[in-house]
């Protein structure tokens, strides 16, 4: 047994070395620290074109040539004449007072029997647009025919107006008025005018003058005829309106016409040079007048909305002849172009950041020769100026103001960083500056520390097209001391000031539908967790 | 105590959010040195008890082990410098690490064994349960969770390969038989039929994220065939039947041989768990082809023009990520293990021996070597102390006691006694005890 004690004694003082050594984790020292992973991760990534950098906030269109260059379209459309400013048709009214001898009717102290008398005349239509109206095709209108005589018989008249149809048809009307022993006796009857067709041409003036065949038949009372009685009528054409005049109508003086062109590519920018070159400045006239009209500018000009400044056009063709449209319903478009080469300055005057291009128009119609005008007669002018995005800009600064809510918690966030990355494929770079402010717009913080070239300018060959993309990455840091304030954000303003490529040294620049302007956002969180 | 629980939360929750698998490392302290004992034919078919009969009802042997093969606690909790406060040191905790961890969780309990000693055989039927989970966090993973993705991962794909965990609960039916040939040679085998409870399996996992370090898009790569089986779902609860009812069947078997070299030196080989699962009740597959997909970011020009952009986003993303269903019957092998050692009888008192047990779960091969030395006092009493060395810890240092007598043999030992008593410091801890009865004097005891 005492060999096995030394073993045993040797286990047991084993074990007890091996038991005093315990050592337990203790769990309860465990101290507050901070979890402190950092994350990565991407916030937005887009893709512009110029499309969407120009067509989201402008309603001018973009056009692409042939060899996909782009240039900025504005256009402007309104009806600068209508067929109402050139010609009206006032209410015409004509009377005849026919006496005894007018009509051949002899004196007797008793009248029985019948007897017909004829008469003819021509009334002059009154045109107060002056010109030679040879027919009217009538839209709208009334002809109201009184009839009237003091004579003591029964009187019939019948009227004839041989120059106006309906339907092809000459037009006639009779009034009755039968005797009842009382005079005056009176009648009337009308003619509705509507797609009547009176031509005035037949009159001895050969135009402007209706003519009336007028058929009285007396039936006698037995009464006497004095002599000194009469048998009157009168014409009125009231409510006229038409679909068709024909005529030589003369010079007619159009209404002035003012229009302006918004040019909103400029709106956000406060300064700057830009020099576009290559601009065109184009009126397409549409007349549907069958009439020539002589167009004169009374003024084109670009105005600076802050300033106020206004930029003459000069040197340009002021007078433009339209032609008549070869028949009613047809347009005759005439275009007059204004380009650098017919003008001394038009590339100048669109230079200073301008807002807005008026034009002022007048005219006067020349209707030498026989020509129409229809209800719906106009002249449209479509200005539309052209500018290619083509030439250098220098030194322009625009600023935008969005609303924004930077939600980023200090507690659990040490520090943040967003990262702009910016592939530039247009031949354009910006400095930026970026301010977080409240809703008092009171600084909170200049994310960029003032400004920064967050774009950088795409090179251009020597005929300014892009040979390759220019990268900026960018990171914005705000603190955890920061975060609190920053939370406060409101809206984040942008201001900018950019240039093209070179601009300052007058380096040209073209914009082509293949630029693309690719920007990613990513954040890094250094965050802070209490465990 | 609110802050206590809250930052043992986060380890503990860290260690097992990791839903990873590996092997679960095993208690090899019980198969060196206490080779009579009635359970050591589980390690080798060919050992047994000397006694006429061994019996055991719910009390034969628990064997129950825990492992990390990452770090140990006192890696991730370090004193700080200025007091004697613990603090959680990540970056301590992530350079311990490999690429792949193993954290792991093992029982096995005999519920009834019996053995039966005749001239020169002896026989067996054990009724045991078995339980192995285990799950696999990659290093960089954890340094994900810790260091984020901004800091080091920045343009470098965080490898997350092998994401999973393994779960098998079986209960095997065990019929064991061995036989002297010769005056040098003992061999058996084991036949076992299996009834399997529950099975996780990831077959495959594929995980990475890469975060392009300038513009931070986030790219995330990977696959899964994950398998499942009597899992429950919210509606359902764990089938225990499968204890028994053989619905998911196995078969498996042990062999062992014993040479006895010398009159003191026995050499001994066994092959164990060789044998599979078919796995068709409750049974639920998940998988997912390789796929990647890029995150740049929202979509600017998409969002202006698309009213349902982020509808049509949460969709694409759904439809990425959607992993497939099925309820396909699947077999899964059982982790096998070879054993092949030897021991050396100094004297009557003390003998020393040395084990290697080779692992081949998961068709990975991972060796652990013991070496031991065992007293031996009057076949009664036996006292082992061993020194375990596997390929990620090199310090375990295990006991083992065991008493024989009176109708009845007990034994208590653990392969690394430092788990318990250095537990900051271990990465492994392992416990089997188990109480049979016996009938019958010992061979040798008799002698």
């Amino acid at each position: 047994m005492k060999r096995y004690a030394k073993y045993l004694l040797a286990v047991f003082f084993l074990g007890s070395i091996i038991l005093t050594a315990c050592k337990k984790v203790e769990f309860d020292k465990l101290a507050t620290q901070a979890w402190s992973p950092n994350l990565a991760v991407p916030l937005a990534i887009g893709e512009f074109s110029v499309y969407d950098i120009l067509v989201n906030q402008d309603s001018s269109i973009l056009t692409v040539g042939p060899d996909g260059a782009i240039a900025i379209v504005y256009t402007e459309s309104a009806d600068i004449v209508k067929a109402s400013d050139i010609i009206a048709l006032p209410d015409q009214n004509f009377n005849y007072n026919g006496s005894m001898a007018a009509y051949g009717i002899l004196v007797v102290p008793t009248f029985t029997g019948t007897q017909t008398y004829t008469i003819n005349q021509t009334f002059p239509l009154n045109n107060p647009s002056g010109g030679s109206l040879f027919t009217i095709d009538f839209r709208t209108g009334n002809l109201n025919i009184d009839a009237e005589t003091n004579l003591m018989h029964s009187v019939k008249y019948d009227f004839t107006f041989p120059d106006l149809k309906e339907n092809g048809v000459v037009v006639t009307r009779s009034i009755n008025l039968n005797y009842t022993g009382s005079v005056p006796q009176q009648g009337n009857t009308a003619v509705n005018l509507q797609n009547a067709i009176l031509d005035l041409t037949n009159g001895p003036g050969g135009s402007n003058e209706v003519r009336v065949e007028l058929t009285i038949t007396i039936t006698g009372s037995g009464s006497p005829i004095t002599g000194t009685e009469y048998v009157d009528f009168g014409l009125a054409m009231q409510n006229l309106d038409f679909d068709l005049i024909t005529g030589n109508l003369g010079s007619i003086a159009l209404p002035s016409f003012k229009d302006t062109i918004g040019l909103q590519l400029f709106n956000n920018i406060s300064q700057g040079v830009f020099t576009l070159l290559n601009p065109k400045l184009e009126f397409s006239f549409r007349n549907s007048f069958g009439i020539p009209v002589d167009i004169s500018f009374n003024s084109i000009k670009t105005k600076e909305i802050s300033s106020g400044n206004e930029f003459n056009l000069t040197g340009f063709p002021t007078s433009f002849s339209l032609t008549g449209a070869p028949s009613p319903g047809q347009i005759a478009v005439s275009t007059l172009t204004i380009t650098d080469q017919n003008s001394a300055n038009l590339q100048n005057i669109l230079s200073p950041t301008p807002k807005l291009l008026i034009y002022d128009i007048g005219g006067s119609t020349n209707g030498a020769n026989t020509n129409f005008i229809t209800h719906d007669s106009k002249i449209n002018l479509l200005g539309t100026l052209t500018l290619p995005l083509e030439g250098y800009a220098t030194g322009f600064m625009l600023r935008d103001t969005i609303g924004a809510s930077i939600d980023l918690d200090n507690e659990f966030i040490e520090s943040a960083m967003l990262r702009l990355n910016i592939e530039n494929g247009f031949p354009l770079e910006a400095d930026v500056r970026i301010l977080l402010v409240d809703q008092n717009y009171v600084l909170l913080k200049d994310l960029t520390n003032g400004f920064k070239n967050l774009i950088k300018a795409a090179p251009v060959n020597s005929v300014g097209k892009v040979t390759q993309t220019a990268t900026a990455i960018n990171d914005f840091i705000i603190t955890n001391a920061e975060l609190p304030t920053v939370k406060n954000t409101k809206y984040i303003i942008f201001e900018v000031g950019g240039q093209t490529f070179q601009g300052n040294l007058g380096t040209l620049v073209k914009f082509f539908d293949d630029y693309k302007l690719k920007l990613r956002l990513g954040m890094q969180v250094q965050a802070k967790v209490k465990i | 105590m609110k802050k206590i629980s809250t930052q043992l939360l986060f380890v503990l929750g860290l260690l097992l959010s990791t839903q990873t698998f590996s092997h679960a490392q095993k208690n090899f302290g019980f198969s060196s040195g206490f080779q009579n004992l009635p359970q050591s034919h589980y390690f080798n078919p060919s050992w047994n008890a000397k006694n006429k009969i061994y019996f055991s009802i719910g009390t034969g042997m628990h064997s129950f082990g825990a492992s990390n093969s990452g770090f140990a606690l006192k890696d991730i909790l370090v004193p700080r410098a200025q007091d004697d406060s613990l603090v959680i040191d990540p970056a301590g905790a992530i350079s311990k690490m490999a690429k792949l961890n193993y954290l792991g969780f093992s029982a096995q309990n005999e519920l009834f064994g019996l053995g039966i000693n005749l001239k020169k055989s002896y026989i067996s039927f054990g009724i045991v349960n078995r339980f192995d989970m285990s799950f696999a966090y990659p290093k960089d993973f954890i340094q994900l969770i810790f260091e984020g993705n901004g800091g080091e991962f920045l343009g470098k794909r965080i490898n997350m390969d092998g994401l999973g965990v393994n779960m098998n609960s079986y209960v095997e039916y065990g019929f064991g038989y061995n036989r002297e040939i010769g005056s040098k040679w003992k061999v058996g085998a084991r036949y076992k039929l299996l009834s399997g409870i529950a099975n996780v399996k990831t077959k495959k996992s594929v995980l990475g994220l890469t975060t392009d370090e300038t513009t931070f898009d986030l790219t995330i790569d990977g696959a899964l065939d994950l398998r499942t089986a009597g899992i429950p779902d919210s509606n359902s609860t764990f089938d225990l039947n499968g204890a028994f009812n053989f619905k998911n069947r196995g078969l498996a078997f042990d062999f062992g041989a014993t040479f006895q070299a010398t009159e003191k030196l026995k050499l001994s080989g066994s092959l164990l768990d060789l044998g599979s699962i078919k796995w068709t009740q409750n049974v639920q597959n998940f998988s997912k082809e390789d796929f990647s997909y890029t995150f740049r970011g929202v979509d600017i020009n998409q969002a202006i023009n698309d009213t349902n952009y982020f509808e049509t986003f949460q969709d694409t993303l759904k439809e990425i990520f959607f992993v497939d269903g099925n309820n396909a019957s699947y077999r899964t092998a059982l982790p096998m293990r070879v054993i092949v050692g030897g021991t050396y009888d100094v004297n009557k008192l003390f003998g020393v021996g040395a084990v290697l047990f080779s692992d081949f779960t998961n068709r990975k091969y991972r060796p652990t070597l013991m070496l031991s030395g065992t007293m031996h006092v009057k076949n009664c009493l036996f006292v082992n102390v061993n020194y375990t060395m596997s390929s990620r810890s090199a310090k375990n240092i295990g006991v083992g006691f065991a008493l024989k007598g009176a109708g009845m043999s007990y034994f208590v030992t653990t392969d690394n006694l430092l788990g318990f008593i250095s537990p900051g410091g271990a990465k492994n801890f392992h416990i089997s005890t188990g109480l049979g009865f016996c009938i019958g004097r010992d061979k040798k005891a008799g002698e």
